[in-house]
């Protein structure tokens, strides 16, 4: 577990992580309706989860692009073992976080059992997808520059796309059904139906089942390529 | 990217481009929510196949549940069952013809027919793949025999050097050397009864009896050197008699060797190995060609040894001039010379004179 500790560690201490993993989303927890947000609070907070769920799981990245990896696996460690431990060092703290959102909102703002719970398997998936999704971007890319290029690129497309920008209803047919194909417009849906009828309807676990075999799609996709 | 095979990297292509017809036909065309997830599904089970291979079994169950849910699905199941040659897969358009929509029932037959070509085609290359293996994996056996072979044979040769120099010796000093110490001994004898008056009656005898000693000695080492002769030819008289001893009745003007430089240090598996070359050499042009003449020289430099054969005669169109293409005894040449770090090159012009220039690199003693 030694990789575990070790991803965990530095998914902690690196600054974009602990803005984005604790300062932000607490932050616009609390903020969220003083400010006037309203419930466009929880979709900037979904944002954030999937920006830190993509940075927590960049080590891989690093470790490839520094030559690390080459070395970890000149040890006895599998390619197996080194991308489970780095995966669950990611994942770990994010399903942390996305209870602590659970909590302040039972805490903050008297979300009901239902809706906290549902908020946090969103944001746990949503996290879960964003993972992945770096996983597989540490697989594909081989330097830092066009990988940092192509992620502002493709994030903010995922974003507009996903309805963390622009409410889903108020998109033109095309658009929405165009950010059915990316897993933030899943994680908006879900937030979106939790929101106007505050219990887990049949289209809210339909978002839960595409995160699910996006994540599962993004990860199985990510660990067939060869990183070294 | 580049060490994806093209037929692999077609059925990448017509895979992701599949998909994409499909979203897009989902996006623009049905929005019904079983068709994202069957879409999705399919996606989530193709890179499962891709990263499991031995899951490919479950392109039936893909199809059969497309056939059932989406048929436009239907299509890249197809392609995919075929290209993984699970023919059977085919049934499936009837289905579709017979429930659904011809066109579709064409598009997915097309796309099954795409795909078992280039399942055959990644087929294919694998086998000559292997092909390719198995026949660089026994060039590099016969490379390592040959190497084998002329490391014994340096050895054989050392050995045969020593063993030869201790019978050498052998000989000397049981036969010559006996004879020789005797007849010291006896001269000594001689030459203290020389000194002394009263045995001076004695010393003659013993004079004699040295001198035949001697003259035993001398005897025994003729014997043993002429023993030691070799009886077959050795270097550059065997070519030398090769040459004179050739059947060259045809030839007007004969066979002309000539050799240069000091040949007297030249390793025995060098001499093997020219003489091979000179024996090949002088066979085709007598099976080849028309000569008038051979000439047939030897170069040895303190660095290499270089066996030079031109003849003429070489009929019009027997062998393209500066195009000339070596048959198995040529071949089989060449690699002899090259298992001992040289060089074949054979040339004709079009004036039908013929060369053959063999180059051999030597580390004389020193």
């Amino acid at each position: 577990m030694t990789i575990f500790k070790f991803a965990l560690k530095r998914g902690f201490f690196s600054p974009a992580a602990l803005i984005l993993n604790l300062a932000l989303p607490l932050l616009l927890m609390i903020v969220m309706r003083a400010d006037g947000l309203g419930d466009q609070g929880l979709f900037l907070i979904a944002m954030a989860v999937m920006f830190g769920g993509f940075f927590m799981a960049k080590g891989i990245q690093n470790d490839r692009m520094e030559g690390v990896l080459l070395r970890i696996l000149s040890g006895p460690v599998t390619m197996r073992s080194y991308l489970i431990q780095n995966l669950l060092g990611a994942a770990v703290p994010m399903l942390g976080l996305s209870i602590v959102i659970g909590i302040f909102g039972v805490v903050i703002h008297d979300w009901n059992m239902t809706f906290a719970v549902g908020m946090v398997i969103c944001y746990a998936l949503l996290a879960a997808t964003s993972i992945g999704l770096s996983f597989v971007w540490s697989s594909l890319f081989k330097s830092k520059e066009s990988s940092s290029g192509a992620f502002s690129a493709v994030m903010t497309l995922v974003s507009a796309l996903g309805g963390f920008f622009v409410p889903l209803n108020l998109m033109p047919d095309v658009l929405f059904y165009l950010g059915t194909l990316f897993p933030a417009h899943w994680a908006s849906r879900g937030i979106q139906i939790l929101i106007d009828y505050g219990e887990f309807t049949q289209m809210y676990w339909f978002s839960l089942l595409a995160m699910l075999l996006y994540a599962a799609v993004y990860i199985l996709f990510g660990a067939k390529r060869r990183l070294i | 990217m580049s060490d994806i095979p093209i037929p692999k990297l077609c059925y990448i292509v017509c895979m992701v481009l599949g998909f994409g017809l499909l979203s897009a036909r989902w996006i623009f065309f049905s929005v019904e929510i079983a068709g994202f997830f069957l879409v999705l599904l399919m996606l989530f089970m193709t890179i499962l196949r891709w990263r499991i291979p031995r899951l490919r079994w479950t392109l039936v169950a893909d199809g059969v549940v497309c056939v059932i849910f989406y048929p436009w699905t239907v299509v890249i199941a197809m392609f995919a069952g075929m290209y993984y040659r699970l023919y059977f897969m085919a049934v499936l358009v009837v289905p579709v013809l017979v429930f659904f929509d011809a066109y579709l029932a064409a598009a997915s037959l097309l796309a099954g027919l795409c795909g078992a070509f280039l399942g055959l085609w990644e087929r294919e290359r694998e086998r000559r793949l292997e092909w390719r293996d198995k026949e660089v994996g026994r060039y590099y056996e016969l490379e390592a025999l040959q190497s084998d072979l002329f490391t014994a044979t340096r050895k054989i040769e050392q050995m045969t050097v020593v063993s030869e120099r201790a019978r050498i010796a052998r000989e000397i000093h049981d036969n010559a050397g006996h004879e020789i110490v005797a007849a010291y001994i006896s001269l000594q004898t001689a030459r203290e009864a020389m000194d002394n008056p009263d045995r001076l009656a004695r010393a003659l005898p013993l004079y004699d009896a040295a001198l035949e000693r001697l003259d035993n000695g001398v005897n025994k080492i003729r014997e043993a050197v002429h023993n030691l002769a070799p009886v077959a030819m050795l270097g550059v008289d065997a070519l030398k008699e090769k040459c004179e001893n050739f059947p060259a009745n045809k030839i007007d003007k004969g066979i002309k060797f000539s050799a240069f430089g000091d040949t007297s240090d030249i390793p025995v598996h060098v001499w093997n190995v020219l003489e091979a070359c000179l024996n090949e050499a002088l066979t085709n042009v007598t099976r080849h060609a028309r000569p008038s003449f051979v000439d047939v020289n030897l170069d040895a430099t303190p660095r290499l040894v270089r066996l030079y054969i031109e003849n003429d005669g070489v009929p019009a169109g027997g062998a393209p001039a500066n195009q000339v293409r070596p048959g198995s005894g040529l071949r089989n040449i060449r690699h002899r010379i090259s298992a001992v770090g040289g060089s074949l090159s054979v040339d004709a012009d079009a004036g039908g004179r013929f060369r053959v220039v063999c180059v051999i690199p030597v580390h004389r003693s020193e």
